[in-house]
């Protein structure tokens, strides 16, 4: 009996990891770098690298772009302060927009100003981290609905290999520390396992959260009355379309936000990181601060991780009192405190290098169960097409995205900063690259095709620090001198990838071939 | 930043002192034989030394994420570890031991910064 259950444990945990196992890996790769989406985003907009210093006066400077710019039927704007992430004033308006599939979607317009000067610093467009944030959660070119669903059949895999993956390891305190190194199978099953076990909290933290972050889609007969009532909204909506009235800043104009920032740090006791202005140029013109983070994870408004803001009248400055979300159930404390855990918007600089570096050990972790099927099981059938065919999924699908997404940073600096269609020409140079990363190990032999593309992976990583200092006015020194920490910590993660990664193509080359 | 370096310091030598009561990891860690005595002094030191790691976590980042950056830093010196083993086995002594006046300097820099 005993036996038996773990047989069966034993194929289910082979068959939920590997059926959607090259998917799992894809979730873990670009969730992991999502962590530094801001970061990435900035990296890929060299335009804004020169904005180091801060001034505050350059805040009011981005009221008056906001006035000159944003167009009148801008329902509110936003202007995110510069902090260690995110070295620009960000200044950005919101349109609504009804769109008769997805409802009320929100059209944001983003700038980038230069945090000393206040100027618009032009920055290209870019997808930048966002792309392998979005990738993460609904991946591309389809129905984002239909997205979240693959994807939350993917993490439901996931979930059940984290659970047989625990009951099958017999002997998780005694082989706490164990790996072998050099031991063919052996050694992929060791590194498989401690990734797992090491990280495991994380684990079944990430993937939980992330199930339940698609609830809404994964089981939609619960909100059929959440569902009911925005539909119901929706419709008198586009009904009657908001009256948009111009605003008038010569009636009224914007008072300095300056002394207001002062103000609410002062009344919080916290760092502002964002000021929503909202009617602006009208009489009723509102300004809410909100903090920059909270400390804690469970009663926080995820969607602007604080639980408490201040509002002024950006009329004349006057206060209007403070908002506090209200206490919530306890369920949904519950929800928030895990789905906070997920995004990790709480995170300071070592804290993100905490979750980016347990997200590592993930990708690791499901690269390497790949590994470990191919080299088992796939042999044991003794089936030349099947093995061919996982092999290069595995291939493709592993060392091929990480071809794909140093190819996209690439593609970043090296399609024309201004030309019209650049965006969609970066994600195009990413998936033409994952095409190609599939087809070369089809004519290639297996082992050969590993080392080609460890190599040129390796290559493409190293090179990012060259190419950045040919392409923005920062490289990877004077960007430390300078003070941008994210532009030199990009680098030098891409060089020490790049190193990485040629060491593995060395020893991948070294080693006996596992017939 | 302090915090969480103390906390990784102290996790990497709960972590040693556990695999120091593992006669496998003993046995690539010292040059001594493995007294099976010593084993539960080893354990529960390291235990001990794992818990306390939470300490300098929570007073920083309160009591939420404090303990989930505890969980963090497990993973991260955990794996340093494990990776030491295999590649430099006979450094994790003075790594693990070198941790704990590192850890302690950390925060005596911390309270008179």
């Amino acid at each position: 009996m005993k036996e038996k259950f773990r047989q069966s444990m034993s194929w289910l945990h082979t068959w939920s990891g590997l059926i959607l196992g090259w998917l799992i890996f894809v979730i873990f790769f670009t969730g992991t770098l999502s962590y530094f989406r801001h970061e990435i985003t900035h990296w890929m907009q060299p335009e804004t690298h020169e904005s180091v210093v801060r001034d505050a006066a350059a805040l009011d400077r981005a009221v008056d772009f906001l006035v000159k710019n944003a167009p009148d039927d801008a329902a509110g704007w936003l202007i995110a302060l510069p902090d260690e992430r995110m070295k620009t004033i960000e200044a950005s308006w919101r349109k609504v927009r009804i769109d008769p599939k997805y409802g009320i979607r929100p059209e944001i317009t983003q700038n980038f100003l230069d945090a000393s000067t206040g100027e618009n610093t032009n920055a290209r467009k870019t997808h930048g981290g966002e792309f392998l944030y979005r990738f993460h959660i609904e991946l591309y070119g389809m129905d984002k609905t239909l997205g979240r669903w693959i994807i939350g059949i993917a993490t439901m895999a996931m979930f059940i290999a984290i659970i047989t993956g625990i009951i099958l390891h017999k002997r998780i305190f005694k082989d706490f520390f164990t790996f072998r190194g050099k031991k063919g199978v052996r050694s992929w099953m060791d590194a498989h396992i401690f990734t797992a076990v090491l990280a495991l909290p994380y684990h079944v933290m990430i993937t939980y959260s992330g199930l339940l972050l698609l609830m809404m889609i994964l089981l939609p007969w619960n909100t059929e009355e959440f569902m009911r009532e925005y539909n119901e909204m929706r419709a008198k909506m586009l009904e009657q379309p908001a009256e948009v009235i111009s605003p008038d800043f010569e009636q009224y104009p914007p008072v300095s936000i300056v002394p207001l920032i002062a103000d609410a740090e002062k009344r919080l006791g916290e760092k502002i990181g964002k000021i929503y202005i909202s009617n602006p140029g009208q009489r009723n013109m509102l300004a809410t601060f909100v903090p920059v983070r909270s400390d804690k994870i469970t009663y926080t408004d995820r969607s602007r991780n604080a639980d408490a803001n201040v509002n002024y009248s950006l009329r004349n400055g006057r206060f209007y009192g403070e908002m506090r979300t209200e206490p919530i159930s306890k369920a949904y404390s519950v929800f928030n405190a895990l789905s906070t855990l997920h995004v990790a918007r709480f995170a300071d600089t070592f804290m993100r290098w905490l979750f980016f570096i347990s997200g590592v050990m993930g990708t690791v972790m499901t690269a390497t169960g790949l590994i470990i099927w191919v080299q088992k099981k796939a042999k044991a059938a003794n089936k030349p097409f099947g093995r061919k065919l996982v092999e290069v999924l595995n291939i493709g699908g592993i060392t091929g995205l990480a071809i794909a997404t140093a190819a996209y940073f690439w593609a970043n600096r090296l399609v024309p900063a201004y030309s019209a269609d650049r965006m969609s020409w970066e994600v195009g140079v990413f998936f033409t690259v994952w095409v190609l990363t599939f087809i070369h190990p089809v004519i290639r032999d297996r082992k050969q095709a590993w080392i080609d593309q460890l190599w040129v992976c390796a290559g493409m990583f190293a090179l990012i620090p060259v190419i950045n200092a040919f392409t923005s006015p920062m490289n990877l020194f004077n960007a430390f001198s300078a003070g941008n920490m994210v532009v030199a910590g990009f680098d030098l993660t891409a060089l020490v990838t790049g190193v990485l990664l040629a060491v593995t193509a060395v020893f991948v080359s070294g080693k006996k071939e596992v017939k | 930043m302090l915090a969480g370096l103390i906390t990784l310091a102290l996790t990497f030598t709960g972590f040693t002192l556990i695999a120091l009561g593992m006669e496998k990891h003993h046995a690539q860690i010292m040059d001594k034989p493995f007294n099976t005595a010593l084993k539960p002094v080893y354990m529960l030191s390291g235990w001990v030394i794992l818990l306390i790691a939470a300490v300098p976590c929570v007073m920083q980042y309160k009591i939420s994420i404090g303990l989930t950056a505890w969980f963090g830093c497990m993973s991260l010196s955990g794996s340093v570890l494990v990776l030491m083993l295999t590649y430099t086995p006979r450094k994790v002594f003075a790594g693990a031991a070198g941790a704990v006046p590192f850890a302690a300097a950390l925060f005596l820099v911390n309270i008179l910064l």
